[in-house]
């Protein structure tokens, strides 16, 4: 049975996300930003579906889309933090981006057995700085260290992570 | 513009700065006309937003975040859609969200149960349910998963919360989420636990077949099948026993032994002696002490030496054949770490931070002398130090490939004693190292700049046939700084080692 063009665009949304979260920030700087057109995004591309040739890849035609609500935007608000502007350069990012989606998806993918891995301060370090978004600064208040100090251990358990995820995807093979 | 390709994390560094300036962005763009540089700073950029999300659905599932993360509740409340095109666009937004729920719907149905801890097999094989993991793989655990150790196997589970419980060979137990509160269900062996303060309400239990332990957050160790025990290392727990639910709080330094009818009696622990001298703490890098933060199994075998010191950076030995031996405080005396001459060794996987300049200073007794015995550090460039078959040491930065460092030709003969233990640091800052030999300076000499260090050992990973030396002796303590401590503070340090040793008044 052929799937809905919900389900597909759901799944090939997936997909692609990550990849065009990535160029719109290198376009864009600001996260609130980004996060606004990621949705003009979503409803553009889930608009023009009928349109898209299946031969091509979505996620490189989705980063397309998303360059231009970018410009759009930038045009609309101004810019908060000045993102690449070089078109030769976001040429290059959208060019490249389409192919890092299946190492992007592989690499979040390990990162989910990875971050278990952490125990004691670098979990709590991650879980601050990460998922509830605090500043360094803050968090060096909170733990009682200086800001270089949160500094260097954010970096020391970010080079864990990335050690741990480069293993786990040579395991696989990757 | 430089001709080498600049680093994703280069890139990234540069574009964190908060303002480039117009030349500096004007670069940085340029640079990302490379398809290297652009590729390579996509990877640092998805690398951080990746670790975001998955480190939010951690938080999420351990029931420390809420659901929606703080920015996107923002965005919600600044969406204000207008005109027949945006109503159109939300009815197609509204069709994906009608998917993505239905799909949810199907996950839920079919998807695997959640995942509780991450297993870590150091030693044998375990078994995870019907999955086999090896020694030196991990694994997830799920909800309701069964593992089982062999004879001299041992693993950790290490849970989001920064619980680690190591669970020893021999043992068989269910991992569990229950309402979200952590249950280890032991039929059989021992763990020990260190359990980080649990939330109100979502205590973690750990059952043996006589008895349920409530912690709330301590160190333990659990014993459970023909024997059962409970003690307690830190912290307080609540041990139940099922048969008559009678109820004992067992304290730090307690223990309690729970038989099937018998009075549930706490046996106080001798506690190990404690050093009244502590070491400077101002740029404590590492601080190995064998009084505390040891894993060994029943054979005193240790599996891993915890570091006291800020940054975590605990050594380890997943293998069996290759972990030294825990020397336990005796009367009057400390516990010490026994390395054999020529198998054993810890190393310290973990990355440092970077310094130039550092102190090293090491409680040491040899038991045997060879090349390269009693070896300690990251390798020449940055740190080591080590003996010969004569007791003399080479210490210092030195070079990559040997060179700039102490020898014995510098420092005085049988400066290493068998079966004596002495008093060893090392400090280096701005070109010049020197040399402590029980508190006094006996040589200070020229060295170049030391490269970052990685990979701290204890013992040589791998000795050559020809030079089998790896360790050959005991420790008490190591620690490093990250500055040459002054006159003062070696002083301090060196009180501390005589007071330890039994030799200060």
């Amino acid at each position: 049975m052929e799937p809905s063009p919900q389900f597909r665009f759901t799944q090939l949304w997936m997909q692609a996300q990550p990849v065009v979260v990535s160029v719109l920030t290198a376009q864009l700087r600001d996260r609130t930003a980004v996060e606004d057109v990621m949705q003009e995004v979503a409803l553009a591309a889930f608009q023009a579906l009928p349109g898209f040739d299946e031969r091509r890849s979505f996620t490189g035609w989705v980063v397309g889309i998303a360059q231009h609500k970018a410009v759009d935007w930038l045009r609309r608000n101004g810019p908060r933090r000045s993102g690449v502007s070089d078109q030769q350069a976001l040429a290059t990012l959208a060019l490249v981006a389409a192919e890092l989606e299946q190492e992007f998806s592989a690499r979040e993918l390990a990162l989910h057995g990875c971050i278990d891995v952490l125990t004691g301060r670098s979990r709590d370090l991650v879980r601050l700085h990460y998922a509830e978004q605090q500043p360094v600064a803050a968090m060096a208040g909170q733990l009682g260290v200086s800001v270089a100090n949160v500094k260097v251990m954010l970096h020391r358990v970010r080079e864990v992570l990335r050690t741990c995820v480069e293993r786990r995807l040579a395991a696989d093979g990757r | 513009m430089a001709d080498q390709t600049p680093s994703g994390s280069e890139l990234l560094q540069q574009w964190n700065e908060e303002a480039l300036g117009a030349e500096e962005q004007a670069r940085f763009d340029a640079a990302l006309r490379d398809p290297e540089a652009a590729r390579a700073f996509l990877r640092e950029l998805h690398f951080d937003q990746a670790l975001a999300r998955v480190a939010r659905a951690a938080a999420v599932r351990q029931g420390l975040a809420p659901v929606v993360p703080p920015s996107e509740r923002i965005v919600r409340r600044r969406l204000r859609p207008n005109g027949v095109r945006r109503l159109g666009a939300a009815a197609a937004m509204a069709a994906v969200l009608v998917a993505a729920v239905a799909l949810g719907m199907v996950w839920q149905r079919y998807a695997p149960k959640p995942v509780v801890a991450n297993l870590v097999a150091a030693a044998g094989a375990a078994h995870l349910g019907a999955a086999v993991v090896a020694a030196g793989e991990s694994c997830d655990v799920r909800d309701g998963d069964r593992l089982e150790l062999p004879e001299r196997g041992w693993a950790s589970l290490c849970f989001s919360d920064g619980t680690v419980v190591n669970v020893l060979g021999r043992s068989r137990l269910v991992i569990a989420l229950d309402h979200g509160a952590k249950h280890l269900s032991i039929e059989q062996g021992e763990v020990r636990a260190d359990v980080r303060k649990q939330p109100l309400g979502l205590a973690m239990t750990i059952s043996t077949p006589r008895a349920d332990t409530t912690v709330l957050g301590t160190r333990l160790t659990v014993l459970g099948g023909a024997q059962e025990q409970v003690s307690v290392d830190e912290g307080r727990v609540q041990v139940q026993r099922r048969a008559d639910h009678a109820l004992v709080q067992v304290g730090a330094g307690e223990l309690v032994q729970i038989s099937e009818h018998a009075v549930l009696a706490v046996v106080h622990l001798r506690r190990p002696q404690e050093v009244d001298e502590t070491p400077p703490m101002a740029g404590l890098q590492l601080w190995l002490d064998a009084d505390r933060g040891i894993s060994a199994d029943h054979d005193g075998l240790v599996w891993q030496w915890r570091d006291q010191g800020p940054l975590g950076l605990d050594l380890s030995q997943a293998e069996a054949d290759r972990q030294p031996r825990l020397l336990p405080a005796a009367a009057g005396t400390h516990a010490a770490v026994s390395f054999d001459a020529h198998r054993d060794w810890l190393e310290c996987p973990m990355a440092w931070p970077e310094f130039h300049a550092y102190t090293v200073a090491i409680l040491l007794r040899p038991t045997s002398l060879g090349a390269w015995s009693q070896t300690i550090g990251c390798g020449w460039g940055s740190f080591t130090f080590h003996g010969d078959a004569q007791g003399g040491i080479f210490a210092g930065v030195g070079a990559l490939g040997g060179g700039i460092r102490f020898t014995p030709d510098q420092l005085p003969p049988g400066s290493l004693r068998l079966q004596s233990w002495r008093r060893y640091v090392i400090t280096y800052a701005d070109g010049s190292g020197s040399a402590y030999v029980d508190g006094r300076l006996i040589a200070r000499m020229d060295m170049p700049r030391p490269v970052a260090w990685r990979r701290f050992h204890i013992g040589r990973p791998h000795a050559p046939a020809d030079e089998p030396y790896s360790f050959g002796g005991d420790l008490q303590e190591v620690l490093v700084y990250d500055r040459a401590l002054d006159g003062d503070s070696i002083e301090r340090l060196d009180r501390r080692f005589r007071h330890r040793l039994g030799s200060e008044p």
